[in-house]
C-alpha cells in the first residue's frame, strides 16, 4: 500500500481499499462468470418485453402444442403462443420478484436479527426462540398465507415471499452477530465509550458482511424460486400477467407432448438462481479485505524475487558429516506458490537429525520454521510448494508421488504435535476411538491389539488409570492431561520422529514445564527423535542436543545447545538470548530488544538477509551472502563479521 | 481517578448449581502511577479479575474505587470507564480487521476531524509507529506492530490506568522486548498505571512493582515484586517461581514436577467446577 499523503486520512483509506477489492473480485473465476450472466440477464429483461410483448401473448389456436421449428425455436405452448419469446419476455418480471423478494427479506432480515443480536442477554434469548418459532413453518406456506393477506397485485407475490425469507435471514444475521460480538475488538470499542447501535454498524456488520453477501445471494436465488413456485402453485403471479413459474405450471400439463414448454423457464430459473449463488461466492471475497493482497502483492513478490536471485552468492553444498541419520533434508526449499522462480519462504536448507536426538529449530515468526517442517511431513498448504535435493526418513524417500504409500510411510514414521496441543483431540470423541485410530489405520490392528497399544501410550505419558480414561471425552481431563493425551496420540504408532511445532507457546509455565518434561521422557524412554520448533531459544534451550537458528529462510547457525547458547557466533542468535527476559534480567537498563522485521520471502538485501537489523553489519554483509560454514567444535555458522574473531 | 482500590472482589459465572466462583474475594491496591503484576497459572482467574476492572464482567460480590468513590459493586450494571482502558493478550483478535489503523485509533479517541486525526497521530507517536502505516489494515502488520497499535489505540482514550492482559504471550520473544521496553516508557512517560496480567513472572518482575499471586479465583500472596518473587511465603508461589524456565546457558539435568492440582486451561467458569470436581474424585 502507499505511503499516506496528509490530511485527509478518510479519502487516502478508500482508495486502495477499492482498488484491492475490484482485483479480487476480478481474480475469481466465479465473479466474471456470474456477473456475465446476470448482465445478459439484464439485458433480457430490459429489451425482450418491448420488442415482443405482441408475439408473445398473441393466441394462434391453430399453432397450438408445436414442436420446435424454424418459426418457433423452441415450438410453441396450448395457445399458440411462441414460447422462447414468452421465456425471453417473462425474464423481466421474474428477475424483478426475486430481486424484490430478497431486498425485503434482506432489509427485514437485517433489522429484525440485528435488533435481536444487539439487545441484552434475555431479550436477545426471547428473540431467538420466536425467530426460531416462526421459523418452524414452511417459508412457501408462509408465502402463501402472505398473498391471501395482501391486495392482489403483481408485487404482492415479492412481498409475500420476501415476508416470508425474512425471519431466516434474521436468524442468520443473530448467528453471525453473535460470533463477531464475543470478539476482542468489541470488548475494546465498548470500553472506549462506544454506544451499542455504532458498535452493531462499525464493527459487527462489516465482520459479517462475506458471510451475508453469500447468504443474501442464495436469498435472492431461493426467492427467485419461491415467487416462481407460488406462481406455480397459482398463488403468485396471476394470468394474463405471467412469469417463469407461471410458464412452468402450464407447460407442465403438456409436459409428455412438448417437454419445451416447461423446461425453458425451468432452466431460466435454474441459471438465474445459479448465477445470484456465485455472485454471492465472488462478493464474500471482495468483503475480506485480508484476501485482497495474495493475488497481487505475490506477483510484485515474485518479480523482486526474480531480478535479486543473481545477488545471492554461491550455494556452495555444505559438507555434512556422512552417517545413518534418521531425516536427512538437503537442500530443502518452499516456494509461495510451487514454482521455481516464485519467493522463496525456506531456502535450501540441510537438516540431519540421528536416532535419539532432539534437535531445536528457532527462529521468529516467519523465518520458514514451520514451513521446513510442514515441508519434512509433506503438509504443506496449498499453493506453497517444496522442493528439496534429499528428503528421507529412515533411508525411503519422503518425495514419493504416490499417496498411498506415502501415507503409510508419514503415519508409521513421524508424527506432528501443533501449538497448543489439546486442541488436537476431538472434543467430540472419546479418547479411546482418537487413540485406536492410527493404530488402526497404520499398523493393521484389531480392535483389541489397539486398545492395549492406547492404553500403553497413556501409561507412557504417565496418566493415571488409562483404562478409565479411554472413555472419557477429552473435556473431562485436566489440562496437563490433556496434552499428555495428545502426545500419546502422536506416539501410539512408535513413530521413530516427532515433530513438534511450538509445542508449548500457547500454555502457561507450569504447563509448559510439564510439556517439556514430558518430551524428555519419550526421547530419554524409547529413543524418538524430536524437532522441536520454537521462537523462544531460552525455553528450548534446557531439552535439545542440538539447535539450529534459522532467520529469512535459512540456517545462519547450527551447533550442540550447551556452546550455542554460552558462546553464540551469529549475532542473531545472540540478540535472540540476550531478548528473552529471565528472573535475573537487569531492572535498570530496557531488554535488549532486535529493532525491525525480518525481510518477507523474496525481498531483502542480496546478501545476509539479517544485515538491516545487525549492529555488525559491514559493508559487504548487504552485497554478499555468506554461506553456511563449520566452524570447530561440530558447529556452524552463516556470517561475514564473526569470520576474522575466530581462532 | 488516581488510584483504584478492589475490595472483597467476587465474580460468579453461571446460575444456581451450576454457578462458579472465579473470583472470591481478591482485596488488592493499584496506586496512581504504580504497576501491579497479578500472576498465576491459566484459569486462575487472573483474566477475570482485569474483565471485572474494565466493566466486562459484573461483580457477584466487592466493589471498585477509584479515588475513594465507588466505580463498579455487586450489583449494579458494569459500565466501561473512560480512565481505564485495556490492551489485549492477541492483537489480531482484538482490532477489527475491517478497519484501518487511522480508523480504529480514531474510534478510541471519540473525536472526528483534526483533532481526532491529531490525537491519531500523537498516538501512533507515543508507541514509535510511522504514519505511513495509517491506512493498513491489521493483516497487513507484523504481530509486533499490530500489538503497538493496540497500545496506540488505548492511549487514545486519554486512560490514567492500563489493563494489559497477557499482551506478550502471543509474540515472538525478539518482539516482546520491544513492546515490553516500550510499556516501560510509556509507563514513566505519561505516569500511568498498570495492572499487568501475566502467567510469566519475568515480565511481571520486569514492569511492575509489586505483585499478586492468585489460585483457583484466590489472592494467595501479594507484595512487593523484590520481595514475593525473592522469598515467596506461599508454596503456590513457590512452585510458579520453580516452574520459570531456565536461565539461558545452563542445561539443566532435571525439571522440577508439575505443580499439583494443575488448574484447567480454557474457559474458566467451567474448569473451575471441573477441577474441584476432580480433586475430590482423585481423594
Amino acid at each position: 500500500m502507499t505511503a499516506l499523503t496528509g490530511q485527509a486520512v478518510p479519502q487516502a483509506a478508500s482508495a486502495p481499499e477499492r482498488r484491492g477489492g475490484r482485483r479480487a473480485f476480478r481474480s475469481t473465476v466465479v465473479g466474471p462468470v456470474a456477473l456475465g450472466v446476470l448482465a445478459v440477464l439484464a439485458v433480457v429483461a430490459l429489451v425482450a418485453p418491448v420488442l415482443g410483448s405482441g408475439p408473445a401473448v398473441t393466441v394462434r389456436a391453430a399453432d397450438a402444442v408445436l414442436g420446435p421449428s424454424a418459426e418457433h425455436w423452441l415450438g410453441t405452448d396450448r395457445l399458440g403462443r411462441d414460447v422462447l419469446v414468452r421465456t425471453l419476455v417473462a425474464t423481466r418480471t421474474s428477475l424483478l420478484l426475486g430481486l424484490g423478494a430478497a431486498a425485503v427479506a434482506a432489509l427485514g432480515g437485517v433489522i429484525l436479527g440485528g435488533a435481536v443480536a444487539a439487545a441484552g442477554p434475555r431479550t436477545r434469548s426471547a428473540g431467538l426462540r420466536v425467530l426460531d418459532a416462526v421459523l418452524a413453518f414452511p417459508a412457501i406456506l408462509v408465502a402463501i398465507l402472505a398473498t391471501l393477506v395482501l391486495p392482489q397485485a403483481t408485487g404482492s407475490a415479492a412481498v409475500a415471499v420476501g415476508v416470508a425469507g425474512a425471519p431466516g435471514v434474521a436468524r442468520i444475521v443473530v448467528t453471525l452477530a453473535m460470533t463477531v460480538l464475543v470478539r476482542d475488538h468489541v470488548a475494546a470499542a465498548r470500553g472506549f465509550g462506544v454506544g451499542r447501535i455504532r458498535v452493531f454498524v462499525r464493527h459487527v456488520v462489516p465482520n459479517m458482511a462475506d458471510s451475508l453477501a453469500v447468504s443474501l445471494s442464495v436469498v435472492a436465488g431461493m426467492s427467485l424460486v419461491v415467487v416462481s413456485s407460488l406462481s406455480f402453485l397459482g398463488a403468485g403471479v396471476q394470468p394474463p400477467a405471467y412469469d417463469w413459474g407461471g410458464m412452468l405450471s402450464q407447460g407442465v400439463r403438456d409436459l409428455y407432448v412438448t417437454p419445451l414448454v416447461a423446461l425453458a423457464p425451468a432452466v431460466m430459473i435454474a441459471l438465474a438462481g445459479l448465477a445470484f449463488g456465485l455472485l454471492g461466492e465472488a462478493l464474500a471475497r471482495v468483503a475480506n479485505p485480508s484476501l485482497w493482497t495474495t493475488g497481487d502483492a505475490g506477483r510484485d513478490r515474485r518479480a523482486r524475487a526474480a531480478s535479486g536471485a543473481e545477488g545471492a552468492a554461491d550455494e556452495a553444498p555444505d559438507d555434512i558429516s556422512e552417517g545413518p541419520a534418521l531425516l536427512d533434508v538437503r537442500g530443502l526449499t518452499v516456494t509461495v506458490d510451487g514454482s521455481p522462480g516464485s519467493a522463496a519462504i525456506v531456502s535450501g536448507v540441510d537438516l540431519r537429525v540421528g536416532r535419539g536426538e532432539i534437535l531445536g529449530l528457532v527462529g521468529e515468526s516467519g523465518s520458514g520454521k514451520s514451513m521446513t517442517m510442514l515441508a519434512v511431513a509433506r503438509l504443506l498448504p496449498y499453493p506453497v510448494g517444496s522442493s528439496a535435493d534429499t528428503l528421507t526418513l529412515d533411508g525411503r524417500d519422503l518425495r514419493s508421488d504416490r499417496p498411498r504409500e506415502l501415507r503409510r510411510l508419514l503415519g508409521t514414521g513421524l508424527a506432528l504435535v501443533f501449538q497448543n496441543p489439546a486442541a488436537c483431540l476431538n472434543p467430540a470423541l472419546k479418547l479411546g476411538v482418537q487413540l485406536t485410530e492410527a493404530p488402526r489405520a497404520h499398523r493393521g490392528a484389531d480392535r483389541a491389539r489397539a486398545r492395549e497399544l492406547a492404553l500403553a501410550g497413556l501409561r507412557d505419558v504417565r496418566i493415571p488409570e488409562p483404562e478409565r480414561r479411554l472413555r472419557q471425552y477429552p473435556h473431562e481431563l485436566s489440562g496437563g492431561q490433556r496434552q499428555r493425551a495428545t502426545i500419546a496420540m502422536a506416539l501410539v504408532t512408535a513413530p521413530g520422529l516427532l515433530l513438534a511445532d511450538e509445542p508449548t507457546t500457547a500454555l502457561d509455565n507450569t504447563l509448559r514445564r510439564g510439556m517439556l518434561d514430558l518430551l524428555r521422557d519419550v526421547n530419554t524412554a524409547d529413543g524418538t527423535a524430536i524437532v522441536l520448533v520454537s521462537h523462544d531459544l531460552s525455553v528450548v534451550g534446557g531439552l535439545c542436543h542440538r539447535i539450529a537458528v534459522m532467520y529469512a529462510g535459512r540456517i545462519v547457525e547450527e551447533g550442540p545447545t550447551a556452546e550455542v547458547m554460552a558462546t553464540p557466533k551469529h549475532p542473531y542468535t545472540r540478540a535472540l538470548l540476550d531478548s528473552s527476559l529471565t528472573m535475573t534480567t537487569d531492572l535498570g537498563r530496557p531488554v535488549p530488544a532486535i529493532d525491525g522485521q525480518p525481510p518477507r520471502p523474496g525481498e531483502g538485501p542480496p546478501g545476509c538477509a539479517f544485515a538491516p537489523r545487525c549492529a555488525l553489519a559491514e559493508d559487504r554483509c548487504a552485497r554478499t551472502r555468506p554461506v553456511l560454514r563449520e566452524v570447530p567444535g561440530g558447529r556452524k555458522v552463516a556470517c561475514w563479521v564473526d569470520e576474522g574473531s575466530l581462532a | 481517578m488516581n488510584r483504584l482500590e478492589l475490595r472483597g472482589v467476587s465474580v460468579r459465572y453461571g446460575r444456581g448449581r451450576n454457578a462458579v466462583t472465579a473470583v472470591s474475594g481478591v482485596d488488592l491496591d493499584l496506586p496512581a502511577g504504580g504497576a501491579v503484576g497479578v500472576v498465576g497459572e491459566s484459569g486462575s482467574g487472573k483474566s477475570t479479575l482485569a474483565r471485572a476492572v474494565t466493566g466486562m464482567v459484573p461483580l457477584s460480590a466487592g466493589e471498585i474505587r477509584g479515588d475513594g468513590t465507588v466505580l463498579r459493586a455487586a450489583g449494579r450494571r458494569p459500565r466501561p470507564h473512560p480512565e481505564i482502558q485495556m490492551v489485549f493478550q492477541d492483537p489480531s483478535g482484538s482490532l477489527n480487521p475491517r478497519m484501518t489503523v487511522a480508523s480504529g485509533i480514531a474510534e478510541a479517541a471519540g473525536r472526528a476531524g483534526d483533532s481526532g486525526r491529531t490525537a491519531v497521530r500523537q498516538a501512533l507517536d507515543l508507541v514509535g509507529l510511522s504514519t505511513g502505516l495509517l491506512d493498513r489494515y491489521p493483516h497487513e502488520l507484523s504481530g509486533g506492530q499490530r500489538q503497538r497499535v493496540a497500545i496506540a489505540r488505548a492511549l487514545a482514550a486519554r486512560p490514567r490506568t492500563l489493563v494489559l492482559d497477557e499482551v506478550t504471550s502471543a509474540l515472538d520473544v525478539s518482539v516482546q522486548a520491544l513492546i515490553l521496553n516500550l510499556l516501560r516508557d510509556l509507563r514513566a512517560e505519561l505516569g500511568l498505571a498498570y495492572l499487568v496480567i501475566a502467567h510469566d513472572l519475568p515480565i511481571v518482575r520486569y514492569l511492575c512493582d509489586s505483585v499478586a499471586v492468585m489460585y483457583l479465583g484466590e489472592c494467595v500472596e501479594r507484595g512487593p515484586c523484590a520481595e514475593v518473587l525473592v522469598t515467596p511465603a506461599h508454596p503456590h508461589t513457590r512452585a510458579l517461581l520453580d516452574a520459570v524456565d531456565t536461565v539461558p546457558g545452563t542445561v539443566s539435568g532435571t525439571v522440577p514436577d508439575t505443580v499439583p492440582g494443575t488448574v484447567l486451561a480454557g474457559d474458566p467458569a467451567r474448569n473451575l467446577t471441573r477441577t474441584r470436581k476432580l480433586t475430590k474424585e482423585e481423594k
